[in-house]
């Protein structure tokens, strides 16, 4: 069991799993972890299936508190994380014993942090997933982000053998994070200038972003007839523009559908990069046509698959 | 304007879009039905996900299993005997509703807007009660459910009970739950309190999302719209919704749902008489 002795003054820490596919027809967002790599090599970390549920946090990290032996491991942002006071590294596996407080503070390169214990968090499956969908009050603890006082339920599981991510990625993705696109289906909606613009401006990213959409802000994106379409479905990283040429990309636990034009569509291997931009700094678009986009997905599933392998037999992490 | 073959195009990676034209149309919206439910059967390895939405059918895919080109190959197939149907399965959903209910007043009224069911009156040329009337008078097809979940868009049966409505200038802040609206001739609904820019026509006592999934019609899911749905809305009075609301609360109400089959071919008709009933006026 672990205890939250803190959760912050913000609901942004949940619980997720991988999500709940399947539901996007009755308007119910996959949800799971933004930064995917960050949160299946977490649960790695700790000997648990890709899977398990545990916690994501958004800015700022939560006060905890093991309540038996179990481990951890936190990957992701860096949010400087430390055991009864003392610092520990991030992409490893750290063991707790019962009444070892967890800290997480502010982020201070990236923008979400992941949190694997040991075993999974045991909260009752929801459509068959744990992870937490706060709009629909859906999944995780309630449908809802953590609060002080809450407790975690933690399957069985035997303490992992302590290892470590070799060469992790970084969490700072730098002043400008460049993804990659693929142009359409309504990029004919914009004039050549507004492709143009959105193919070479950088767009800052918005406070108001959240796990549902990214909103940026930057030069403006000209429609050349009109913002209303006929309301049809949105994939994950696709970039809608509004009638003010403002580009907003939907993430995890978008809406299922919408009547804006949309320009491009995120791949999904930059989701992750752009999940740890922090509002105030930029994001560029690069298009890339659907061959490359799948020769790179390729690429990123056997780098994800390769984080396994370079975690064995590394120097034990002492609690 | 529907399009001669179905357009295939890519959303990123993991998803491609097929559309069947560009305008509201049950006829579009039926093959989309058909398209889905035959890729559903078929069970092609590599699909993960379809999402009907009005005139387009999303198709999420894993792209290391189903290549691209099998991808759109497959659904070309399909396409050309989905076509044929003619008739799909179709539940009938009964829903009451308080028609221009205080809830919605007070929230047009905080937004500043005039009372959007007068409004509607006003624009549609008719009075209060015709278009109550009007609104309840035919069954609604629903031809996409999301945007949240529940939320759905639904098209007028009998073209001749077709309202207008405009969007909202500006976007309200926040609506009530469980508030039907319309914009177009399209009625959609406020499962959860959310913004929104729809005219608000009024408000229903029953869930059609619920989280928790007590109520057991909720038991597979918890939205209750399905595409290919029809509603039947029913004018009820402050009395009745206060009622119903208590039989919900309770965990008591039981949801009026009928199995049943449409035919498309029975709108083409309507919609053949209603051209001959104006060019015989």
């Amino acid at each position: 069991m672990i205890r939250v002795l803190d959760a912050g003054p913000l609901p942004l820490t949940t619980v997720q799993d991988l999500g709940r596919p399947g539901h996007l027809r009755y308007g119910i967002p996959p949800s799971g972890p933004m930064d995917r790599l960050a949160f299946v090599a977490a649960n790695r970390l700790v000997g648990n299936a890709d899977g398990a549920a545990g916690l994501e946090c958004a800015l700022v990290g939560p006060r905890l508190e093991a309540m038996r032996p179990c481990a951890i491991a936190v990957t992701g942002a860096d949010m400087a994380p430390t055991v009864n006071g003392e610092r520990r590294p991030r992409w490893t596996a750290i063991a707790l014993r019962a009444g070892d407080q967890v800290r997480l503070g502010p982020a201070k390169a990236g923008m979400r942090a992941y949190v694997a214990f040991s075993g999974g968090i045991d909260v009752p499956p929801v459509l068959g997933s744990r992870a937490t969908y706060m709009r629909g009050q859906l999944g995780g603890l309630e449908g809802r982000a953590l609060r002080k006082g809450d407790t975690l339920r933690l399957f069985d599981a035997p303490i992992p053998p302590a290892r470590r991510v070799v060469d992790p990625p970084d969490a700072d993705p730098g002043l400008e994070v460049t993804v990659r696109v693929v142009l359409g289906p309504e990029a004919d909606r914009f004039t050549e200038a507004g492709v143009k613009a959105f193919l070479t401006g950088a767009y800052e990213l918005l406070q108001q972003s959240d796990r549902m959409g990214a909103r940026l802000r930057g030069p403006r994106i000209a429609h050349a007839r009109g913002h209303d379409i006929i309301s049809n479905g949105i994939a994950l990283g696709t970039v809608q523009v509004p009638g003010d040429g403002q580009p907003i990309v939907l993430l995890v636990d978008r809406q299922s559908a919408g009547g804006y034009t949309k320009i491009a569509t995120v791949c999904s291997f930059d989701i992750g990069r752009l999940a740890q931009q922090k509002p105030g700094r930029h994001v560029r678009f690069q298009a890339v046509d659907v061959a490359e986009a799948h020769r790179l997905l390729h690429e990123h599933r056997a780098a994800t698959d390769r984080l396994v392998l370079e975690t064995i037999g590394q120097r034990m992490e002492k609690s | 304007m529907f399009y001669a073959e179905a357009v295939v195009k890519p959303l990123g990676d993991l998803y491609v879009t097929v559309e069947f034209g560009d305008e509201l149309s049950l006829e579009l919206n039926f093959r989309v039905i058909a398209l889905d439910r035959a890729l559903r059967e078929a069970r092609v390895a590599g699909v993960t996900e379809t999402i009907p939405t009005t005139r387009s059918l999303g198709v999420v895919y894993d792209p290391l299993t189903l290549s691209r080109e099998r991808l759109v190959a497959r659904l070309r197939e399909l396409e050309r005997s989905a076509t044929a149907v003619r008739a799909v399965p179709s539940r009938h959903v009964t829903i009451p509703i308080w028609y221009d209910d205080p809830w919605s007043r007070e929230c047009a009224a905080a937004h500043g807007a005039p009372n959007n069911v007068a409004l509607l009156a006003e624009l549609n040329g008719m009075t209060v009660a015709d278009v109550i009337r009007t609104h309840a008078g035919t069954d609604h097809w629903v031809s996409a459910v999301g945007f949240t979940p529940a939320c759905y868009q639904a098209l007028p049966l009998d073209p001749s009970k077709a309202l207008t409505a405009p969007k909202y200038q500006r976007p309200r802040k926040w609506t009530p739950e469980r508030i039907l609206c319309i914009a177009g001739q399209l009625t959609s609904f406020y499962p959860v309190a959310s913004p929104g820019g729809y005219q608000l026509l009024g408000r229903t006592p029953i869930e059609l999302y619920d989280p928790k999934q007590q109520n057991p019609v909720f038991r597979d899911s918890p939205v209750l719209p399905r595409v290919g749905d029809r509603h039947t809305y029913v004018p009820i009075d402050e009395a009745t919704y206060r009622e119903i609301r208590r039989e919900v609360d309770a965990g008591a109400y039981r949801y009026q749902i009928e199995e049943d089959t449409y035919r498309l071919d029975d709108y083409l008709a309507r919609v053949e008489a209603m051209k001959r009933g104006r060019s015989g006026t």
